[in-house]
Parts: structure tokens; C-alpha cells; sequence
């Protein structure tokens, strides 16, 4: 499509500010750290057996993650937007829960549930899980990320255009071979970019892998950089940013195959000439797939919270009895933290604003990949995952670097909130950009050009076809970057100062120390989970059914 | 749409930019300290520096290094103040010149081995580490005399400690244990399937829970709960407890030393010391009482290990190889 230069322009500038501001603190790293050390060093660092091993487990881990995601994510997918299941409206609400759980507060509820030693599944039930291995660590990986991959093809399916697949199936194809013929091929956009999220997430993560890898003794390389982090030395801080250039490289090599698959057959699918899809009967098997969803549920969902409500609910912990509940760890986190109530505001603000802007600065961003013919900008994606294919601890860290000087010798925004809206804003773009690409790749230019020709302005084009038919992903983008920024913790932790509790880092405080009796922090993973259903439910409420997860 | 975009990203940072200009009398403290004992201290504080506002920044030891460092690399330094409980890192911040030198003339009274030699910073109190067990889940013959003890396979499933990586209390319990018996017993430990993860509160949280009814954890963390959780009880370990040392120092980069060395004469007094006993820790000036519920420090002092000027720099320089080599025992 061919667009005035005045509009070029302006996406080229959007473009550039964002690599900027990805890149400003691997800049700031890369010459503090990289220019500084010595080839020995860097060979010690890449040589050791224990990086090597490190990669290995990390792959593995990795790889294992996005298949066992995916696998759940697509039948799920199918039958919420494809299939005529009573109810699935609520059901894809609650499947896509898990993604506003913190992770972290997921683990520990899976500990306190499978833990070989006293897990509670293992002694009321007489089983012998293990969290602490290998397949555990994959497992409560998989079940919050595989949201990741759940979100982006129901957006993906409920938008696209069903008279292929009713042509499909005229023609006599059984519901399986429509779907492995014509749907999956069309909603590999959102299948890739949502697996190679998956991939990222899972390599860089640390939360999980902390609580669960330690005793485990499954080393990662976020372990790796962690341990040369927190050595508290500064030779310990160059090692862990040498080494986060591994992740890096990752980053690359994935964001280069997610291009190159997506280029190989990219389709316009939603032609405006949409029409209702005809949905699958599931007759006889719906009373089945609503059991099997229903133990899914269960397990995905149900008890992981049941965990997280024992432990807010205790006297003291690790008691399970009638008169060790109480509600005190509630009145004290509402009524005797002072920091709550700034805290939750802090959070609601930072988590909104930056959720905004990634939305809209994530829509120019796809736009100028994808509708303009500038080459160089498709690179853009690459840049702007970079921050979230590294660890939290390194990111933050590159940011006191980068930022802790004056800008413009004005102002400073180290020990700032802004600081920390910087963090998560290009930490998180990279969700809003993948959730819209899938979905501008869908939109055929011929509406587009059909709006140009008809004498419509850029801008014009931009609220009559953009908006209306992007909404649903526009808005499913904007709850992807405001979940994650609600309850973050990783980079917090470091950026934060006197007045700028957030959510996540009050967690951490009442995680680690001297609260009585250990049930706050599960308390404010309950209200975190309970704030993000609120605010979907209010979203759904005023959007009459139609927005929200 | 350009204007707009401008104006959301410059309506962004203006109303997230708090007082960005430093104040005359802002005093920037890190610190490990638990919050509540900030909280409780900070009336106290207000009274005596009615035109101060205090900024402090609550994390664990190793966050706090980390934070500081990087502040270091970058040449703009806000901290005036730390305290935490890694003293190894004191070491290497005084030998890298980052430390102004300062002890508090209140501080005179206390023992030449809990502070710097060369005068850049020094002991404020001192938590003390301890084994810890739930009594419902363990029988008293089972018990452990000694840190020694946990490597006899008989202790299998059965003990926890915090992360070394992530804790500066468990780093120095780390480091002074291997000092005496080798890395075998890290080994050891590692057989019996320990679990090192997290901080004091996460150890404390597994005793509780069963999932590791035996644990090292800080006196402080179990006397906290002496009045709420009955069944936690202590052993004072018969090869030594292990003395952490909470340190305070000055920030070289100061641009308020007199204010910073005035708050550091204030921790020292009798309210700043009272507070940490408060806070389950011991005075390291004599003539302050224990913590409730804790025995006198004398029996303390008596029965840890040592800390000499030969341990102190030799664990400063072989830092980063002890949390690799630690690293590589546990995960590997």
C-alpha cells in the first residue's frame, strides 16, 4: 500500500523511538560490561561446563514448555470459538484465568499441593507427585503460558472469515480434516507468535524456575545469571550480563524463525465480507468435553487457587484444620499495611498507563511492518523483544545504568515511578505488538484500499476499518500488558524507592519477611486475582459480553 | 495524532515525576532491616530530626548490593546510608574506596572484631543463626546437636536452609560452616536432599509446613513467632550458633555526611539499639539487654564460631568462586 510521506514518517518515528528506548539500557550495558572485559573473561564465562549445562536444561525446559502449551491450547481454542458447547463464553474466561496468576504465586501453590515430603495431594490422596522435577517445573510452566498461546488463536478464530471453513466442510470434510486443512493453517500467525512468546517467557522466566529449580536442582540459565548476580560483586555484575547476551541470541534466533514462518504464507482473511460462523455440533459428546473441561478447570485453575485461599486463610501455616482458619491475615493486609492502599494504586496506575500506551504504540508499530513497504522497519519486532527475552534482575539493572543520569539535565527518573513504567512498558510492548500482529497479518488490504480509493484520509481509515475491526485484539492486547504489569515483581524489586511500593513488591515483602503468620502474601495474590477478574468483568459488563478475556 | 501520542507520553512522565530535585535534607537508607522495625523507629526518628525526611528503601542484602553497585557503575550514587548483613560486601566496598570513613563515637564500646579495621564502617546488631524444628513433626531423639549432625544421612528429607545466593545471613552461615568442614558437607547436605531456597522466612515457612520440619534459620525470625507458633523450638547448635553482623556504613558519595554520620550516632543511642533488641537482634554494645525470649549474648559469644580478620579476608576475595563452587554442589 502505498502511503503519504508525511504518514511514513510518522512511523518511521514511532518505530525508531521505541528501538531507542528498548535498546537505551543494553547500550548503556553492553559499554559498561562488554567493552570493559577482557576475551579471557568472556571465554571463562562461555567455556564453563556448567553455562553449557545451563543451555542444554534450558532448551529442553523451553521447548518442552511451548509443546505441552500448545497441545493444551488448541483444542481448547477450537471448541470455544468453533464448536456449539453450552457456556463456552464462561468457559474461555475461566481457561484464560491463569494469565492474570502471577506465576510466582502459582508455584507456590503448587508446592504446597505437590510437594513429595507433605503435599497435600499426596496426603489426602495417598499420590506421589513430585513438583520438584523436571516434568513439575514444565508443568506449572505450561499451565499459566499456555494462556499466552489460548488468547491469541480464540482472538484469531472468533475474527476470521468462516466460509472457508464451511466450504470445507460442504465438500465433505470431517471436522478434523477441516480443521488441519483450513483453520490451522490460518491461524498459524497467532499460533507461532503465541508459541515463540511461550519459548521466550519460558527462558527468561526466573520466578518458577527459583522456587521449584532449587530444590529441584534443575540448573537454568536464568539460575546461572541470577547466582553471578546476586555474587554482590561487580565482577558478579558483568558475568550475568555477559551471560544474558545467551538469551539474547535466543531471543534472535526464535524472533528470526517466527518471521521467516510468518512470511512464508501470510493470507488475508478477514475480508469484511464476514459472516456468522456455522458452528460445529458436538451433539452426543457435549456432556463429555463439558467433563473433561471441567476436570481441566480443575486442575488448571480450581486447585492451585484452592492452595493459594488454604494459605491466606491460615492461623498458622502448614496446619489444615477447621479452627486454624481465620481472616486476620485479610483484616491485617487491608487494615494494619499502610502501604496497601498505595501499593494497589501505584499498580492500577503504572499497569494502566502502560497497558495504553503499548496498545497504541504496538498498533503503529504492526501497521508500519506490515502495510508499509519500508524493509527496515520490520526489524523493529526484533528490537523491541529483546527486553523481554531477558531476565527481569539484568533489565532492571541495564535501567539504573541507563537512566540514572539527568535527561536533558532536567530531571532524573531513577528512584521514580516513570522509571518503572519505562521498565514494564518495554518489557511488555512485545505482548501487544504479537497479540496485534496475528491480527493485522488477518485483515486483507483490499478494504484498506477499497477506503483509499474511496477518498479516505489516514486517519479516516484508522477509526472506520482499523478500529472496529481490531477491537477485540486491541482490547485483549491491552489486558495482556496490564496483567503481567499489575503484579510484576522481577524488575520492581529493584527500581522500586520509599513510596513506590507496588502490588508485586509488597508480595515479596510479606513473602519474605516477619509476617506473622505467613498467609499475606497469599492473601494479596487473592486480591491481585480477584482485582484483574473485576476489572474483566467490568470491561465485559459495559462492552455488553463482547471485550474482555 | 502525533499531538496526542506526544502528549499521553509527556503526561506520562509528568505526573509519574515525583520531587525530582534532591532536598538538602533528604537522607537516602537502604536497607535490610525488617519493615516493622523502620515503622517502629520512624516516630522516634521524626522527633530528633524534625527537618529531615528520611527515604528508605526496604529489600534483602543482595538486592541492596545489587542496587548500590549499579548506582556505583553508573557514577550517579543516591544511597547515604546501608545496612545490611553482608559484611563480605562492606569489605570490598571499603576496598574499592566507596566508604566514607566513619565510626560513631557511641559505637567506641564495641568489640574491635565486629568492625572495619581500617574505621569505614561497623556492627549495628547482630542476628544470630540458629536451628530451628517443628516439635510436632519430630521426635526428640531425632534431634540434631550440631550443624554437623545434618550431614549424617539420617536427616534425609528432613532439613532446610535459605538460599546463600539470595540471603546475606545464609551466605555468611554458607561461608563460615565450609570454612570448618570443607565442601563435603555441602555434599552431604545435598544427599540428604536439602532444600536451599529463598530467605529466612521461607526456611521458617517449611519447618512450619513440615515439608522440612528442621531448619537453620535467624533466632530473630523463630522469636517472632514465640507467642503465635508453639511448636517451633530452637537448638542453640553445640559446634557454634553462627553470628551475622548487621553493618551500618556512609555512602563516600554523600552529599549530606554530617546528617548521615548524625543518623548513624542516632542508631547507636540508646533508642536505635533498644529498637534492635526489639527486633530479636543483639546490641553489640555492652550493657543492653537480650532479645525476649532469647539467651544472654555472653552464652551467645561463648558458643559461635569465630570471626577472624583471616576468615573475613579470605572470604571477601574467594566470594564469587564460594557461591559458584555452591552453586555447582547443589544444582549439578
Amino acid at each position: 500500500m502505498r502511503l503519504s510521506f508525511r504518514i511514513n514518517f510518522f512511523l518511521i518515528f514511532i518505530c525508531g523511538a521505541v528501538v531507542a528506548l528498548s535498546f537505551s539500557p543494553f547500550f548503556s550495558l553492553f559499554k559498561q560490561v562488554v567493552v570493559a572485559s577482557n576475551p579471557s573473561v568472556l571465554k571463562k564465562v562461555f567455556s564453563s561446563s556448567s553455562t553449557i549445562l545451563a543451555i542444554k536444561t534450558t532448551l529442553i525446559v523451553s521447548l518442552t514448555t511451548v509443546l505441552l502449551s500448545t497441545l493444551i491450547a488448541i483444542p481448547l481454542g477450537w471448541i470455544f470459538s468453533r464448536s456449539d458447547l453450552k457456556g463456552r463464553e464462561s468457559w474461555k474466561t475461566l481457561f484464560s484465568l491463569p494469565y492474570a496468576i502471577p506465576p510466582y504465586i502459582g508455584a507456590i501453590a503448587w508446592i504446597m499441593l505437590a510437594n513429595p515430603t507433605n503435599g497435600i495431594l499426596n496426603n489426602l490422596f495417598g499420590l506421589s507427585f513430585n513438583i520438584y522435577t523436571l516434568t513439575g517445573l514444565i508443568w506449572v510452566m505450561s499451565s499459566f503460558f499456555y494462556t499466552f498461546i489460548l488468547l491469541n488463536i480464540t482472538n484469531l478464530l472468533s475474527q476470521m472469515d468462516p466460509s472457508l471453513e464451511e466450504a470445507a466442510r460442504l465438500s465433505g470434510a470431517g471436522p478434523f480434516r477441516v480443521f488441519r486443512e483450513i483453520t490451522l493453517p490460518l491461524i498459524r500467525p497467532g499460533l507461532i507468535s503465541g508459541m515463540v512468546l511461550v519459548f521466550l517467557s519460558s527462558s527468561a522466566s526466573f520466578g518458577v524456575p527459583a522456587l521449584i529449580g532449587g530444590p529441584g536442582r534443575i540448573f537454568l540459565l536464568t539460575t546461572k545469571i541470577y547466582t553471578y548476580q546476586k555474587m554482590g560483586s561487580f565482577m558478579g555484575i558483568n558475568y550475568a550480563s555477559i551471560l544474558s547476551i545467551v538469551l539474547f541470541f535466543v531471543a534472535i534466533i526464535s524472533l528470526v524463525i517466527n518471521s521467516f514462518l510468518l512470511r512464508k504464507n501470510s493470507f488475508g482473511v478477514v475480508s469484511g465480507k464476514s459472516s456468522r460462523a456455522n458452528l460445529f455440533a458436538l451433539k452426543k459428546k457435549a456432556p463429555l468435553i463439558q467433563v473433561i473441561l471441567f476436570i481441566g478447570l480443575f486442575v488448571l485453575l480450581i486447585l492451585p487457587i484452592f492452595g493459594i485461599l488454604l494459605s491466606a486463610l491460615a492461623k498458622v501455616q502448614g496446619v489444615v484444620s477447621l479452627n486454624n482458619l481465620t481472616f486476620q491475615n485479610f483484616y491485617k493486609v487491608f487494615f494494619e499495611i499502610s502501604e496497601f492502599s498505595v501499593a494497589v494504586k501505584n499498580s492500577l496506575m503504572v499497569a494502566s498507563a502502560v497497558a495504553s500506551l503499548s496498545v497504541l504504540v504496538g498498533f503503529f508499530v504492526v501497521y508500519a511492518q506490515q502495510k508499509t513497504r519500508i524493509k527496515f522497519l520490520k526489524m523493529t519486532d526484533l528490537f523491541i523483544s529483546l527486553p523481554y527475552a531477558t531476565p527481569g534482575t539484568v533489565l532492571s539493572l541495564a535501567l539504573i545504568l541507563a537512566f540514572s543520569g539527568r535527561i536533558f539535565g532536567i530531571i532524573s527518573l531513577y528512584n521514580t515511578i516513570a522509571l518503572i513504567g519505562i521498565a514494564y512498558f518495554i518489557k511488555y510492548l512485545s505482548f501487544s505488538v504479537r497479540a496485534l500482529q496475528s491480527s493485522i497479518v488477518q485483515i486483507d488490504n483490499s478494504l484498506l484500499e477499497a477506503a483509499q480509493v474511496s477518498g479516505a484520509g489516514f486517519i479516516k481509515r484508522i477509526f472506520s476499518i482499523w478500529l472496529p475491526l481490531l477491537k477485540p485484539a486491541l482490547i485483549s492486547s491491552w489486558f495482556l500488558v496490564f496483567m503481567p504489569c499489575v503484579s510484576e515483581l522481577t524488575m520492581t524489586i529493584l527500581l522500586t524507592g520509599p513510596g513506590l511500593e507496588t502490588l508485586g513488591t509488597l508480595l515479596f515483602q510479606l513473602q519474605n519477611y516477619g509476617d506473622a503468620s505467613g498467609g499475606g502474601a497469599a492473601v494479596l495474590g487473592l486480591i491481585i486475582i480477584t482485582m484483574v477478574l473485576f476489572i474483566n468483568y467490568f470491561v465485559k459488563f459495559i462492552s455488553k459480553g463482547k471485550y474482555g478475556l | 495524532m502525533n499531538k496526542f501520542l506526544t502528549s499521553l507520553l509527556l503526561l506520562l512522565f509528568i505526573s509519574c515525576q515525583e520531587k525530582g530535585e534532591a532536598q538538602k535534607n533528604t537522607l537516602w537508607i537502604y536497607t535490610s532491616l525488617y519493615k516493622d522495625t523502620i515503622n517502629e523507629i520512624t516516630p522516634a526518628l521524626k522527633k530528633e530530626f524534625p527537618e529531615v525526611e528520611f527515604k528508605f528503601f526496604q529489600a534483602g542484602s543482595e538486592e541492596i548490593a545489587t542496587k548500590v553497585n549499579a548506582e556505583m557503575m553508573s557514577g550517579n550514587v543516591q544511597v547515604d546510608v546501608m545496612i545490611s548483613s553482608d559484611r563480605f560486601w562492606y569489605e570490598e566496598l571499603e576496598q574499592a574506596g566507596k566508604l566514607l570513613k566513619y565510626i560513631s563515637p557511641k559505637a567506641a564500646g564495641i568489640a574491635d572484631s565486629l568492625k572495619s579495621s581500617g574505621g569505614f564502617y561497623s556492627t549495628l546488631s547482630l542476628p544470630v543463626m540458629v536451628l530451628c524444628y517443628n516439635k510436632d513433626l519430630i521426635n526428640i531423639e531425632m534431634l540434631p546437636k550440631t550443624f554437623k549432625d545434618l550431614a549424617n544421612s539420617k536427616y534425609k528429607n528432613l532439613f532446610t536452609t535459605g538460599d546463600p545466593l539470595a540471603s546475606g545471613t545464609n551466605f555468611t552461615t554458607m561461608a563460615m560452616l565450609q570454612h570448618h568442614y570443607g565442601w563435603d558437607y555441602f555434599k552431604n547436605l545435598k544427599n540428604n536432599n536439602t532444600i536451599g531456597q529463598g530467605g529466612n522466612s521461607s526456611v521458617l515457612r517449611r519447618i512450619q509446613n513440615g515439608e522440612r520440619p528442621i531448619g537453620w534459620v535467624l533466632l530473630e525470625n523463630v522469636l517472632r513467632f514465640q507467642d503465635k507458633d508453639k511448636r517451633l523450638k530452637v537448638i542453640y547448635p553445640k559446634d557454634g550458633v553462627v553470628t551475622n553482623n548487621n553493618i551500618i556504613a556512609i555512602s563516600k558519595d554523600t552529599g549530606n555526611a554530617d546528617l548521615a554520620k548524625r543518623f548513624v550516632d542516632f542508631m547507636y543511642g540508646k533508642v536505635g539499639q533498644q529498637q534492635m533488641v526489639k527486633s530479636f537482634m543483639y546490641s553489640p554494645i555492652p550493657g543492653f539487654a537480650a532479645p525476649k525470649g532469647a539467651p544472654e549474648f555472653s552464652f551467645v559469644l561463648k558458643n559461635s564460631f569465630p570471626w577472624t580478620r583471616e576468615f573475613l579476608s579470605s572470604v571477601r576475595d574467594s566470594r564469587m568462586e564460594l557461591k559458584e563452587k555452591y552453586t555447582e554442589i547443589m544444582f549439578q
